[in-house]
C-alpha cells in the first residue's frame, strides 16, 4: 500500500487513487499527420525504467485532481514532481 | 507427577484454576498459563509429531520462535496450527496433537473479527524497557504514539504512566506482522481468545490494526537460537532461556535432572536460574573455552560443574522417543548423562524481521553472533530506527568457534540433525542441496524447505545460515540471510476479511424504487454493485413466460421499468460542446437546447468505450447518460482529458446518477399513459418529437421527460429527483394497465433492435464500424479534419480490414432451437473432434423473441457483414445449432414504431 | 398540493431510519437536506444556516436545511447559480444523503472502515475530507469536537447504514 501525496488532500492510501501511467506523454498536436507507426508509438509505448519514473495519478476517491509524482520503481520512494506543472 | 512449583509465576493467577484438555486428557492449569506451560507443568511432554518422520515433539521455546509445538485448537471456532507457547489457556480449552499440519475446521467461523485504522507520529514495536523509554520520549514531544507488544501486559515499571497518557495508545496481545511500504504497519490484536466462553459475543475476537505512522521505532528485542546435534528434536530438549522463563513466568520446572549446553553468557545465567529453581544440573557445558568469571563462580557456588570447550554429540530416547540420555564430548572425552532436560542456547538473534520487511539491510555481526540492522531503508521520508541493546546486538559476549553452529557429524547422523523440525528438514538436506550445486541461501531454503514452515525460520533460520556457511566453507558474512516477508506470524483469513463478509462483503447499491421491488418479490439481477429487477413474474410464472409476456406488453401495449441506474453526468461550461465533439464520435456542439442526441465514445485506440445520450439543458449545461456499468469510468475519462490535455476548455463535470430516479415508459400506448399523468404536457408527435426533452409536472411531481427509446417502440424516460422516485413509480404503476418489466426484457427488446450493450456485445476490440454504426461518426467532423478521441485509430489500415469481426444477427435455421450466449461460430457441419476447430466468431447476446417468433442472437463474426445468409454452427458445450447470419436489426428495421 | 407532494418524499433508507445510540455515540440520518455541488470557484459559497464543505481546490458542497419546494432544482441551487456566474451549480439533494455522528466514540466507529485520519488536529471544525468508508466513497466534515457529518451517495446509503450499525456494536 503506497501513500501518495495528493496536492490538495495530502498523503492518502493508494486505494483512493487511479493510476495514469507515464507522465509527459502529450496527446499529439495533429494525430492525422502521424503515420500508423508513430501513432501506435503514442498509443502503446511507454517507458518502464528500473529506478526513478515520473507518473500520473488521480485522486479518484478524493478531490479528483490529476497530479504527477516521481516514484522509484525499486524502493517505491515517492516525491511530488515540483517541475511538472502540467499533468499530461 | 507435577512440575508445577508451589509458588512463583509472574503471569499466573493461582486463585483461578482452569481445566484444559489435550486429545481428551484433562490437564490442570491456571489463568495466565500458555498451553505450553500448562503441559510442562503437568509433565505432558508430547505435543506434536514430525510431519514425515512421525518422531515425537515437545515444547522447545517460549514464544514466537517455537518451531515444534503446534496443535489444533478444537474448542470454540477451532483453529489449525496454533503455537502452544502463545496459546493462552482458558476453561474449556481443548486441543489435539497434530503431525506437522492441522486442518481447517468444518463450517463457518461466526466469531467476530474486525479492523481498525490508526494514525500516529511514532509507532513503537515492542513494549520492553527500550520500547517504553522511546514511547515516553515521543509522548513528551506531544505527538501521537502507538505501542504494540505481543504479551498480555507490559511489565515495565513505567507502563502505567504510558497507558494513561492521552496521546499514547498501548496495544497488548498485539503482534506487528507486517511492515509495508510507506510505514503502513499491520498488527494482530488478540482480544478475547484468552477468555474462552466468557468472551462477550459482540467483542471482536481479534482485530487487525492498520497503523499509518510517520516514524517507526523497533524495540523488538531478540529471539533465542538453539544449538544442533543429532537427535536434537526429542521432547526434553529445550532452549535454555525458554526453560528459565518457564520457571519465572509460570512457576514450572521444565525438567528435574538436566544438562545445559550454551554458547553465550546469557545461557550461563539461565543455567544459574534453573539451578536456583531446583533443577538438578549434572553439568553445564559451554562451546567456548573462556567465559565470564562471575558466571563460572555462580555455578561453582551452586555445586554445578562447568565444562568448557564442550559439545553435545547426541541424545538417546526412551521407548517413547523422549530424551533420557545426553552424550557430551568435553576435553576429556564423551560422557553420558541420564537426564530429562537438555537446555541449549546458541545465542540471541536480534528480531530483525520488521527491519528487513521495511527494506532495511542486515549484516552479520561477529560481536553479536547474529544478523543485526545495518543500512536503513532508503526512503528518508519514513524514518525507521531500532532501540534496545538486545536488538542492536550490543550484548553478545560470544566468541564463536566452529562448533558454534554444528559439530562434526557424519552423514548417517546428519539425517537426524533437525534444522526445521516442523518441516522435518535436516542437515542431510543441506548437504544434499550443496551436492546438487546450490550455494545461495535463497536457493537452499527453497530446495530444503528450511525456514518455510509457519515459524518462518525464527527458530532455526540464522543457525541454518551458519550451517550452510560451514558446509560451503565460506564465512557467514558471504552467505547472508534470506529476505523476511510479511506476515511475521500467521494470521487467519477471517481476520483479513474482518467485517467485510456476508451482506457487507461488497456494497449493494439500490435505487429509490428498491422497496417497491422487494415488496413485489421481484427476482433481482446483479449489475455491478447494483441490484436491479430481473423480471416481474406473476403467480406461478416461469422466467421464460414472464419475459415473453413483458416483451409482448411493450411491443403491443405499454410497459415500465426502473432505469435509475443509468449513469448521468451534468456538464457545465462555455466549451462543453467543443469538449463533447472531441470525446464523442458524433457532432454534439450543434445540438439545440431541448434536444437529445445519441453518442458513442471511443478509446484513443478507436475501440468503443461507451454509448449513451447527450441532452442540451441550456447554453452551457448538458446532461450525459452512460451505460450503468461505465458511469464512473466515463466521468473519469472526461475529467482526465479536460484536466490533463485541454485545461483551456471551460468544462466541469458532476455525476448526478443518484440525483435522478428514472422510470422508462415504453410501448405504443405510452403516449396515452403519459398524457393522462401529465395533462399540461403536449405529448403530440409534433409537440414532443423523438429525441427531445421537456420539463413537466407528472402526477404532481417535478419531472424531466425525455423522449428516448431503447426498445424501438414509442417510449419516454421520466427523470425525477430521487426523493420522489418511489412516488413516481407508484403513480405510473397505478395509471392503469402498465406492465412492469425487468432487465431481461430490456435486453430482449434492445437486442431485437440490434442495439449493442457496450461490454456485452463489445469487448474492447470492437470499433463503431465493426458494430455497423459508422453513421454515429460525424461526417462533418471527418470532412473538416476535426480530431476526436479514437479518430486517428479508426483510419488505420488495421481498423478497416474486411475480415474484422462485425456485429451480425443469427437465427436458428429450424426457427426454434435456442442459441446460447458464448457459443463459438464454426463452419456448418464442422467436425468438432478435429481440434482445433477453425472459429469465425462468437455469440454475444441470445434470447427468445415473441416479436420475431424465433430465438435469435447477436454475434461478432469475422467479415460478418459480407456473410449475410450464410449458415454456420453455433457450438455451446459441444452441441452445435445450425444458424443463419442476418442483419443485426431483426425487428422493425425501418424504425417505424418509435413514433407510436 | 405542495404539502401532499412533499409528504411523498422518501429518503434513501426508505421507511427505515438510522438510529444508533450508545453512551458516547449517536448516529442518525438526516434525509432531505438541501445539498448543492458547486464547482469552478475558489471562494466558499455562503448560504444561511448551511455548512459549506470544501471538496477540492475549486469544488464545494453546500449542506443546507431541507427545502419545502416542489421543483426539479432546489431554490438554494437556483440562487447560487445567479450568485456565482461562471460556476457550475448542481442540485444533489437526492444524490447524496447525510449521516450525523456525535459523541466521543464517533471517530472510533469510523476508524473500523476508513483509512482517513479524523483526529481533530488533522480535521478541525469546518474541515472536510473525502475518501473511502466501508468500500463506499464518502465525504466527512467536522462540525464540533465530537460531531461529524458524513455524506454518501444515496445508492450506498443502505449499505453504509448496515455497516455503521454493525461497526457500532462494541460502543453501545
Amino acid at each position: 500500500m503506497l501513500t501518495l501525496p495528493c496536492p490538495f488532500c495530502g498523503p492518502r492510501d493508494e486505494t483512493e487513487f487511479g493510476y495514469g501511467g507515464e507522465a509527459g506523454v502529450a496527446y499529439p498536436e495533429r494525430p492525422a499527420d502521424l503515420d500508423d507507426a508513430a501513432w501506435a508509438e503514442y498509443l502503446f509505448l511507454r517507458a518502464n525504467p528500473r529506478g526513478w519514473f515520473t507518473e500520473r495519478w488521480v485522486h479518484r476517491a478524493g478531490c479528483r485532481q490529476w497530479f504527477t509524482v516521481r516514484r522509484h520503481t525499486v524502493t517505491n520512494e515517492v516525491v511530488p514532481d515540483a517541475a511538472a506543472q502540467e499533468v499530461r | 507427577m507435577s512440575s508445577r512449583l508451589p509458588t512463583g509465576g509472574t503471569r499466573l493467577d493461582r486463585s483461578r484454576p482452569v481445566t484444559i484438555s489435550i486429545d481428551g486428557q484433562d490437564v490442570p492449569a491456571f489463568v495466565g498459563d500458555t498451553l505450553a506451560s500448562a503441559l510442562l507443568g503437568s509433565d505432558v511432554r508430547l505435543v506434536s509429531a514430525g510431519i514425515y518422520s512421525g518422531r515425537p515433539r515437545g515444547v522447545m521455546g517460549v514464544g514466537a520462535e517455537e518451531s515444534n509445538a503446534f496443535v489444533q485448537v478444537t474448542s470454540g471456532p477451532g483453529e489449525p496450527m496454533v503455537r502452544a507457547t502463545e496459546l493462552e489457556v482458558h476453561e474449556g480449552l481443548s486441543v489435539e496433537r497434530i503431525a506437522g499440519r492441522g486442518w481447517l475446521p468444518e463450517g463457518i467461523d461466526h466469531t467476530r473479527y474486525d479492523k481498525v485504522w490508526a494514525h500516529c507520529e511514532v509507532l513503537v514495536v515492542g513494549g520492553g524497557e527500550a520500547g517504553v523509554t522511546a514511547a515516553l520520549e515521543a509522548a513528551a514531544r506531544g505527538v501521537r504514539v502507538v505501542v504494540c507488544d505481543d504479551r498480555p501486559a507490559l511489565t515495565d515499571a513505567r507502563a502505567g504512566e504510558l497507558v494513561s497518557h492521552p496521546d499514547v495508545r498501548v496495544l497488548t496481545r498485539t503482534t506487528v506482522v507486517g511492515a509495508h511500504d510507506h510505514h503502513h504497519l499491520v498488527a494482530v490484536e488478540r482480544r478475547t481468545d484468552h477468555l474462552g466462553d466468557d468472551a462477550p459475543p459482540d467483542v471482536a475476537r481479534r482485530r487487525l490494526w492498520h497503523v499509518k505512522a510517520a516514524e517507526v521505532v523497533l524495540a523488538t528485542g531478540t529471539q533465542e537460537r538453539p544449538l544442533v546435534f543429532p537427535d536434537n528434536d526429542r521432547p526434553g530438549v529445550m532452549l535454555a532461556g525458554a526453560a528459565a522463563t518457564y520457571v519465572r513466568r509460570y512457576g514450572v520446572l521444565p525438567g528435574h535432572r538436566g544438562v545445559v549446553w550454551v554458547a553465550h553468557d546469557d545461557g550461563l545465567a539461565d543455567a544459574v536460574a534453573l539451578a536456583d529453581a531446583g533443577v538438578e544440573l549434572l553439568v553445564v557445558a559451554d562451546v567456548r573455552t573462556t567465559v565470564t568469571p562471575a558466571l563460572a563462580d555462580a555455578l561453582a557456588e551452586r555445586g554445578v560443574p562447568l565444562v568448557l570447550g564442550a559439545e553435545v554429540v547426541g541424545t538417546d530416547g526412551d521407548d517413547d522417543g523422549f530424551l533420557y540420555r545426553v552424550h557430551l564430548r568435553g576435553p576429556d572425552g564423551v560422557v553420558v548423562h541420564d537426564v530429562d532436560l537438555l537446555a541449549v542456547s546458541g545465542g540471541l538473534n536480534p528480531a530483525v524481521q520488521l527491519w528487513s520487511q521495511a527494506g532495511g539491510k542486515l549484516a552479520w555481526s561477529t560481536e553479536a553472533a547474529g544478523f543485526v540492522p545495518a543500512a536503513p531503508p532508503p526512503d528518508a521520508a519514513y524514518p525507521l530506527s531500532v532501540v534496545g541493546s538486545a536488538l542492536t546486538g550490543a550484548t553478545g559476549a560470544v566468541t564463536a568457534p566452529a562448533t558454534f553452529f554444528c559439530g562434526d557429524v557424519d552423514d548417517a547422523d546428519a539425517a537426524r540433525v533437525y534444522l526445521d523440525p516442523q518441516r522435518d528438514a535436516t542437515l542431510a538436506d543441506v548437504r544434499h542441496a550443496h551436492l546438487a550445486g546450490l550455494t545461495s541461501v535463497e536457493h537452499v531454503k527453497r530446495f530444503t524447505t528450511i525456514g518455510t514452515a509457519s515459524d518462518q525460520g525464527r527458530g532455526f533460520g540464522v543457525l541454518t545460515v551458519g550451517v550452510l556457511a560451514q558446509v560451503l566453507g565460506r564465512p557467514v558474512t558471504e552467505v547472508g540471510t534470506t529476505t523476511y516477508r510479511p506476515p511475521y506470524t500467521p494470521l487467519p483469513f477471517g481476520l483479513l476479511a474482518g467485517r467485510d463478509r456476508g451482506a457487507l462483503s461488497d456494497p449493494v447499491r439500490v435505487t429509490a424504487m428498491h422497496d417497491r421491488h422487494l415488496a413485489a418479490g421481484v427476482p433481482l439481477e446483479d449489475v455491478g454493485q447494483w441490484k436491479r429487477p430481473w423480471y416481474f413474474p406473476q403467480r406461478g410464472e416461469s422466467m421464460h413466460d414472464a419475459v415473453l409476456r413483458e416483451c409482448r406488453a411493450v411491443r403491443e401495449d405499454v410497459g415500465m421499468m426502473d432505469a435509475s441506474t443509468l449513469g448521468k453526468i451534468v456538464c457545465h461550461g462555455a466549451d462543453v460542446g467543443e469538449m463533447l465533439d472531441r470525446v464523442y464520435t458524433g457532432l454534439m456542439s450543434s445540438l439545440k437546447v431541448g434536444k437529445v442526441r445519441y453518442g458513442v465514445m471511443c478509446s484513443p485506440d478507436g475501440m468503443v468505450a461507451d454509448d449513451g445520450t447527450v441532452a442540451r439543458l441550456s447554453d452551457d449545461e448538458w446532461l450525459l447518460t452512460t451505460t450503468t456499468g461505465n458511469a464512473a469510468s466515463v466521468l473519469d475519462t472526461l475529467e482526465e482529458w479536460q484536466q490533463t490535455e485541454w485545461p483551456d476548455l471551460d468544462a466541469r463535470f458532476t455525476s448526478v446518477t443518484e440525483q435522478w430516479a428514472v422510470v422508462a415508459l415504453a410501448g405504443p400506448r405510452s403516449r396515452d399513459v403519459l398524457a393522462g399523468l401529465a395533462p399540461d404536457l403536449d405529448v403530440s408527435a409534433e409537440g414532443f418529437a423523438f429525441m427531445e426533452w421537456r420539463d413537466a409536472t407528472v402526477a404532481g411531481l417535478p419531472v424531466r421527460v425525455m423522449r428516448i427509446s431503447f426498445s424501438g417502440e414509442l417510449a419516454y424516460e421520466l427523470h425525477v429527483p430521487a426523493a420522489w422516485g418511489g412516488a413516481l413509480w407508484d403513480a405510473v404503476a397505478s395509471a392503469g394497465g402498465v406492465t412492469p418489466y425487468g432487465t431481461e426484457t430490456m435486453h430482449v427488446l434492445r437486442a431485437e433492435k440490434g442495439y449493442p450493450i457496450v461490454g456485452q456485445d463489445t469487448d474492447g476490440t470492437v470499433t463503431p464500424v465493426d458494430l455497423g454504426m459508422a453513421w454515429a461518426i460525424s461526417p462533418k467532423k471527418v470532412r473538416e479534419g476535426r480530431d476526436f478521441v479514437g479518430a486517428r485509430s479508426l483510419v488505420r489500415d488495421e481498423s478497416n480490414r474486411p475480415d474484422r469481426r462485425h456485429l451480425v444477427g443469427l437465427v436458428p435455421v429450424d426457427g426454434s432451437t435456442a442459441i446460447a450466449e458464448g457459443s463459438q461460430l464454426v463452419d456448418a457441419g464442422a467436425d468438432l473432434a478435429a481440434v482445433p476447430v477453425p472459429m469465425h466468431g462468437h455469440v454475444t447476446s441470445a434470447y427468445a423473441s415473441v416479436a420475431l417468433g424465433t430465438p435469435f442472437a447477436l454475434a461478432l463474426l469475422d467479415g460478418g457483414r459480407d456473410r449475410l445468409g450464410e449458415e454456420l454452427d453455433a457450438v455451446d458445450l459441444r452441441v452445435p445449432v445450425r444458424v443463419r447470419v442476418t442483419e443485426p436489426v431483426p425487428y422493425d428495421p425501418e424504425g417505424e414504431r418509435r413514433d407510436g | 398540493m405542495t404539502a401532499e407532494v412533499l409528504a411523498l418524499r422518501e429518503g434513501p433508507l426508505g421507511t427505515e431510519r438510522l438510529d444508533v445510540s450508545g453512551p458516547a455515540l449517536t448516529i442518525v440520518d438526516e434525509p432531505f437536506r438541501t445539498l448543492v455541488d458547486v464547482r469552478g470557484t475558489t471562494t466558499a459559497p455562503v448560504v444561511d444556516g448551511a455548512w459549506t464543505w470544501r471538496l477540492g481546490p475549486d469544488w464545494w458542497l453546500v449542506d443546507a436545511p431541507a427545502s419545502d419546494a416542489v421543483a426539479l432544482e432546489s431554490p438554494v441551487a437556483t440562487s447560487l447559480r445567479s450568485a456565482l456566474p461562471g460556476a457550475s451549480v448542481v442540485d444533489v439533494s437526492s444524490l447524496r444523503t447525510v449521516f450525523v455522528l456525535t459523541g466521543p466514540d464517533a471517530r472510533a466507529v469510523l476508524a473500523h472502515g476508513c483509512s482517513l485520519d479524523l483526529d481533530p488536529r488533522v480535521l478541525p471544525v469546518g474541515a472536510c475530507v473525502q475518501g473511502m468508508l466501508a468500500q463506499a466513497q464518502v465525504s466527512i466534515g467536522r462540525t464540533d469536537a465530537d460531531a461529524l457529518r458524513l455524506h454518501v451517495r444515496a445508492s450506498f446509503a443502505r449499505h453504509l447504514a448496515a455497516w455503521l450499525r454493525d461497526a457500532s456494536v462494541e460502543y453501545l
